[in-house]
């Protein structure tokens, strides 16, 4: 990951200020990705064990909504730390 | 094919990527570098950014067909995080 060639700079958290907000943004988001995938993988779950009423509407749409939640947030994100100058 | 291009979910789709391949050539994408003005690149950048994060909220997360009181919550928060940022860009 990115992450990775940044560390290897020595460039983290304490770097200094845009580094901060630039470790901190994107993990929340990256912990909020991963979250998400969890969510897919029950929703996915939850969809392949439905009964007879089937599946959840409201489970499936929430769970798409979470992810529309979490790429909306990158669509800010990444222009505002990667192309902002 | 036709249902495809009838919904509104193909046009919008489409809007973002362009919007997206515009932003990526106008922020300098992998590593071009920049020859203009700062300024004049940001704003139409963050502005398409928050236009494009309104549409996803609109149509992708239907808030289009939503309440009212929950239009008006998502629409100030684009409003208010979008003005945050480019206020805050300028004053720098």
């Amino acid at each position: 990951m990115e992450y990775r060639e940044k560390l290897a700079n020595g460039i983290t958290l304490t770097t200094n200020d845009f580094y901060m907000y630039y470790f901190v943004a994107t993990g929340i988001h990256f912990l909020h990705l991963l979250i998400g995938l969890g969510v897919l993988a029950f929703v996915l779950d939850h969809v392949r064990k439905a009964g007879a009423k089937g599946p959840s509407l409201a489970l499936i749409e929430g769970g798409g909504c979470y992810w529309h939640m979490v790429d909306l947030l990158w669509i800010v994100l990444f222009p505002l730390l990667y192309l902002m100058k | 094919m036709g249902a495809i291009l009838r919904g509104t979910t193909t046009w919008v789709w489409l809007a973002l990527m362009l919007l997206t391949g515009v932003s990526w050539w106008l922020g300098g994408g992998s590593d071009r570098t920049l020859v203009a003005d700062p300024i004049r690149i940001t704003i139409p950048l963050m502005s398409m950014a928050f236009f494009k994060a309104r549409l996803v909220l609109v149509h992708f997360m239907e808030i289009g067909s939503a309440p009212l009181a929950l239009r008006l919550v998502c629409d100030a928060w684009v409003v208010i995080t979008y003005a945050t940022v480019i206020g805050l860009y300028l004053l720098d």
